[in-house]
């Protein structure tokens, strides 16, 4: 009886092997896929640090020369890159030069995102306008849409 | 059944200790990979928070300096003595009993005076975000001058700029301290912060100063530390 049994077992058969691969292979992939998750968790909340201070800033400075509020939004609507600001850090600065050198040091902080574009439009759930930030890829539209489940959009009122 | 089972053969053996030695590299390998980005996405991240939360607290002391009719920046109090530009003294008069900077009860009545600076750190060869306070009764200060206690470690920058109009005309500029008059009023400061990440990450990566950043620095040298820097501007209401 046993001599029979032996023969018969002769190790795994294919089937079985190629079932255990695939678990294996399942599992794995789940694995991979939580971690990769995770990180792209850490770096969209990263880089909404970065939006945040960023346009904190950006509405403090606004509040503080609000006699420039049509300078901010003008600039707002007509991107100022490749522009320096350096005067404007260290020197007097008329209200209205001091507008766009806030726009452009809000250009330079949002620098190291990946596509970040803003648009002036009404705000989702008050009245006024609102500022709307969007970054890696996303595309404003959909964070109109979606203004508050998206991870790559923000959402701020004008002073 | 003995003569049927007669085990591996060193053939076999070899090529299971091969396959064996290929699938654990790979996974090594692999872990590595992962280690390396979790590092470098949760780095950041940690002085993101860290920067967050100091400027949240920088802005509840700014908020309150001044209250009581006191300059907030101390200029009107000789007792608050003189302190390089690149450190932060604000003054306010105690309206009810509260808890000072360094957590001691400051009574009402009292001037307090409170310094942000940076100072050496006694665990690390790090720098600290220190705070010292001072309580200062008819012209004398207790307490004031000595070297605080470390809110925030790991801190390599710390500066500060403040927007004062010019005499006579709506321009504002934003000055050193040492450039500072009693009058007029000071409207905001500009705050540089500059956090140096307490873990490192497998490689090390070369950093620049931000275009934005208050002061010219130099350069520094690539890191294996992540290292980030911020600007904000805060209100100074009872400037």
């Amino acid at each position: 009886m046993s001599v029979q049994r032996a023969s018969s077992q002769q190790g795994m058969g294919l089937a079985e092997a190629l079932i255990a691969l695939m678990l294996a292979s399942f599992i794995l992939t789940g694995l991979l896929a939580l971690h990769w998750q995770l990180y792209a968790r850490h770096a969209q909340a990263y880089q909404r640090f970065v939006v945040n201070f960023a346009v904190a800033d950006l509405m403090q400075r606004w509040r503080l020369n609000a006699s420039a509020d049509s300078a901010y939004r003008a600039h707002l609507l007509q991107p100022l890159r490749q522009q320096q600001s350096d005067l404007c850090r260290s020197q007097a600065c008329s209200d209205l030069a001091r507008a766009r050198a806030d726009i452009i040091d809000f250009e330079l902080a949002l620098a190291e995102l990946t596509q970040p574009h803003w648009q002036l439009k009404p705000c989702p759930h008050s009245p006024g306008e609102c500022l709307w930030v969007a970054w890696q890829g996303q595309v404003l539209n959909e964070c109109l849409a979606q203004p508050t489940t998206s991870k790559t959009c923000l959402v701020i009122n004008t002073p | 059944m003995n003569r049927q089972q007669r085990g591996y053969l060193l053939a076999e053996w070899l090529l299971a200790g091969l396959l064996g030695i290929l699938v654990l590299s790979t996974v090594v390998m692999s872990l590595q990979v992962q280690l390396r980005l979790a590092a470098s996405q949760r780095l950041p991240l940690q002085t993101a928070t860290a920067a967050h939360w100091l400027f949240q607290r920088l802005e509840l002391a700014l908020l309150k300096a001044g209250e009581g009719g006191v300059h907030p920046f101390a200029l009107d109090n000789p007792a608050a003595g003189i302190w390089p530009d690149d450190q932060l003294v604000l003054q306010r008069l105690v309206l009810s009993q509260e808890l000072d900077c360094e957590g001691r009860k400051a009574e009402a009545g009292v001037l307090l005076l409170e310094r942000y600076f940076l100072r050496n750190d006694s665990a690390s060869a790090d720098k600290v975000l220190a705070c010292d306070a001072g309580h200062c009764q008819q012209g004398q200060c207790q307490f004031w001058g000595d070297a605080g206690v470390a809110i925030q470690p790991a801190v390599f920058a710390l500066v500060f700029a403040y927007g004062q109009h010019d005499h006579g005309s709506d321009v504002l500029a934003y000055i050193s301290k040492s450039a500072l008059q009693v009058e007029p009023r000071v409207a905001a400061v500009k705050l540089g912060l500059a956090l140096i990440s307490q873990d490192k990450q497998m490689r090390a990566l070369p950093w620049v100063w931000p275009a934005s950043w208050l002061q010219p620095q130099s350069a520094l040298a690539a890191g294996q530390r992540v290292r980030r820097a911020w600007v904000q501007t805060f209100e100074v209401p009872h400037g």
